[in-house]
């Protein structure tokens, strides 16, 4: 999976290009891991065609080390199948999730 | 001329006179006709008319000078009676005194105008000859020829333009009318487009009479032959109809021309020809491990060819249903039809069942061409259990034949339609093509009918074209580590059949979740050697997943129906297989012989 990182202000996007699966889901960690302040944590999901339940936990562990930073969480440009798991596992009311 | 007959009318009137008074024409009898002289010189536009008597040599004795009016004033004439006068006959008027000559003419200048003088010699009935003339000035006589110049001008004018009218009439009447009759009458038949049946009517005998005759018998032909064209299309056009019903119908029979299963495909297709044959294929799942095929060509076209595959047909479906072999399905069938076969209608028919538990295809064949049996690249017919027609002879032993199919083997089957095909050359698409066209088409059915279409190109179809395809699927089997990396073979498998991408996707998010769960538990702490996981996959009308594994037996299917409630803030546990169960349509958990067997079904929908 490719992650590029666009800081504007204070946030910051992480746009993803790939499968979020159980292979690729650690490097969507790493990233996070490494962001110690913003304002905003953007995950732009333009990209992404897959996710597998690791990569729905990488993004619910996303959203609370935006809680730890005082950032704003949201996932961006989420395509329909992927909106329909964000559904049904019920992380659609929880976090902000907006559909392309 | 009109001289002649002035100075004649003179004469006559002179005799008359004299014969009258019964006088000599001497000066006495003078006064006697003075008078009716002087009405003809009125008359007949003379200027003089006279009575002489030539006396000696150069002189001239007047008994009468009768005058026009017109010379009274100046030329009283009296005194012209007995006047003896200087004049020399002319040679012409000698000779008319000597009786040489009847008229003489001559011109002479006169006192007023050029004269023109005509005389006749007279003899009285006492026997004395005188000569009587008259004079006429040149210019009447000019303005009078002149005037019957104009007069007969006129004339020809006149009658020029009575004949161009009669002409115009006449043609008018005879050419034009007529003419215009027939233009009229072919623009109705033709230009209208109408072809009215009406008639050019012209009577009379003429060249136009006969081509109006012409033309109308014409007509009539003309509109008998487009009747009786319009009628014999009506004909074919009914006949067509009916066969393009038969033809339905024939088709209805059939059952769809794809049927895919988890194990099997079947392809087929018959494209009837125009006058309807009698092919048919037909397959039929007996059980949930058994599937029968068939296909055959019934003798003969037409409605009694479609009938007579209907029951064929339904005695086979009939007996396969009792559970009868290939053998005994045509042994039954064809006693039943020969029974009562009046009209010795026969069909070939290859039959085979194929058992998914054995992977057994046992076929049988009543005169049917040989199938071919395809596998890994080669062609093989399927001969060995070769029996007669069906329908024809009561009492005919079938025998069994069984061929192991591997995955990916396919039968194909087809009716001499196929090889038969003809083209515009009068050329046969052949065995030869067809073993070809086997060999190197993925889809054979589609791929040969699109074959026999190019390869006909239009020629007409002289026989149904029927094909069936039956093929064991391939399925596909993996061994996997238990590492989480290995899940990418899962995925290429997935990704690599011709399903739908959306489902392929979810198929995967299946797959990896209980693969991943699989890797994570089954054995723990440390996996032994040489365990793997097996991972089988095949595609049908449903798609099916496996996965077997020898680690701790584990129900992953259980409690993961709903997914409780959740803290964002806290570990959330069983969402994988959550999603995992979500996806697919059925799933199943067994132990067997220590072994967990996860089996996952999803169905496909069809597209649209």
């Amino acid at each position: 999976m490719n992650i590029s990182i666009q800081k504007n202000g204070g946030a910051i996007t992480l746009i993803l290009d790939g499968w979020l699966d159980t292979m690729s889901s650690p490097e969507l960690a790493a990233e996070v891991e490494k962001i110690n302040s913003a304002a905003a944590i953007i995950l732009d999901f333009s990209g992404v065609e897959y996710i597998a339940s690791s990569g729905l936990r990488q993004v619910v562990a996303a959203s609370r080390k935006a809680k730890e930073i005082g950032a704003e969480f949201s996932v961006i440009n989420v395509c329909p199948e992927i909106m329909s798991i964000f559904a049904l596992t019920g992380l659609e009311k929880k976090l902000s999730i907006k559909a392309k | 001329m009109e001289q002649e007959i002035m100075v004649n009318a003179y004469a006559d009137t002179v005799l008359e006179e004299a014969a009258k008074y019964n006088a000599p024409l001497n000066e006495s009898f003078a006064q006697n006709i003075w008078e009716r002289g002087n009405y003809i010189c009125e008359l007949y536009h003379i200027d003089f008319a006279y009575i002489l008597l030539p006396l000696e040599k150069g002189k001239i004795k007047y008994i009468c000078v009768s005058q026009n009016s017109k010379f009274n004033e100046i030329n009283p004439t009296d005194k012209y009676i007995g006047k003896i006068s200087e004049y020399t006959l002319t040679a012409d008027e000698q000779a008319v005194w000597q009786g040489e000559k009847e008229i003489s003419h001559s011109v002479t200048a006169a006192k007023v105008s050029h004269e023109i003088s005509t005389m006749k010699r007279v003899t009285d009935p006492q026997g004395n000859a005188v000569i009587v003339g008259v004079d006429q000035s040149y210019e009447d006589v000019h303005e009078s020829v002149i005037n019957f110049f104009f007069m007969l001008a006129g004339m020809i004018l006149i009658v020029s333009v009575a004949i161009y009218l009669f002409l115009y009439l006449v043609i008018r009447q005879r050419v034009s009318k007529p003419a215009q009759k027939i233009s009229e009458g072919m623009h109705k038949f033709i230009i209208d487009g109408k072809r009215s049946g009406e008639k050019i009517e012209l009577g009379g005998k003429d060249e136009f009479s006969m081509i109006a005759d012409s033309f109308n018998s014409m007509t009539d032909d003309i509109n008998n032959y487009i009747e009786n064209i319009n009628s014999l299309t009506r004909e074919q056009e009914r006949q067509n109809a009916e066969l393009d019903i038969a033809a339905r119908i024939q088709k209805g029979f059939l059952p769809e021309e794809t049927f895919v299963a988890a194990n099997y495909k079947v392809r087929a297709t018959m494209i009837p020809a125009k006058n309807v044959g009698g092919d048919f294929y037909d397959y039929l799942t007996l059980d949930s491990h058994r599937i029968l095929t068939v296909i055959a060509d019934v003798s003969g076209k037409g409605v009694s060819a479609l009938q007579f595959m209907a029951v064929t047909m339904m005695l086979i479906r009939q007996y396969a249903k009792m559970g009868c072999t290939p053998a005994e399905i045509l042994t039954k069938t064809n006693d039943t039809l020969s029974s009562n076969n009046a009209e010795m209608l026969f069909t070939t028919a290859f039959l085979g069942i194929y058992d998914t538990r054995t992977a057994e295809f046992t076929y049988s064949n009543a005169g049917h061409n040989l199938p071919y049996l395809i596998s890994g690249g080669t062609l093989t017919a399927l001969g060995g259990a070769n029996g007669s027609l069906l329908g024809l002879f009561a009492g005919e032993k079938y025998e069994n034949k069984a061929v192991k199919l591997a995955s990916g083997d396919s039968v194909f089957m087809y009716t001499d339609g196929v090889t038969e095909s003809v083209n515009a050359e009068n050329r046969f698409f052949g065995e030869k093509r067809l073993q070809d066209e086997l060999l190197s088409k993925e889809d054979k059915v589609g791929g040969i009918v699109a074959e026999l279409l190019s390869f006909e190109n239009g020629a007409e179809q002289h026989d149904d074209i029927t094909m069936l395809e039956f093929t064991v699927k391939a399925e596909t089997e993996l061994e996997l580590d238990f590492e989480v990396s290995e899940f990418a073979k899962i995925k290429a498998a997935i990704l690599s059949s011709d399903l739908p991408r959306s489902v392929q996707l979810s198929l995967c998010l299946t797959a990896e979740e209980y693969f991943t769960n699989i890797c994570s538990y089954a054995f723990r702490p440390t996996v032994p050697e040489g365990e793997k996981i097996k991972f089988r996959f095949s595609c049908g009308d449903k798609v099916t997943m496996q996965f077997e594994d020898g680690g701790a037996p584990f129900n992953p299917i259980k409690g993961s129906e709903e997914l409780e409630d959740y803290d964002i803030d806290t570990k959330i546990g069983g969402l994988g297989r959550f999603i995992a169960l979500s996806n697919v349509d059925d799933a199943k958990y067994e132990n067997i012989n220590g072994k967990n067997v996860l089996t996952l079904i999803k169905n496909i929908k069809e597209e649209n």
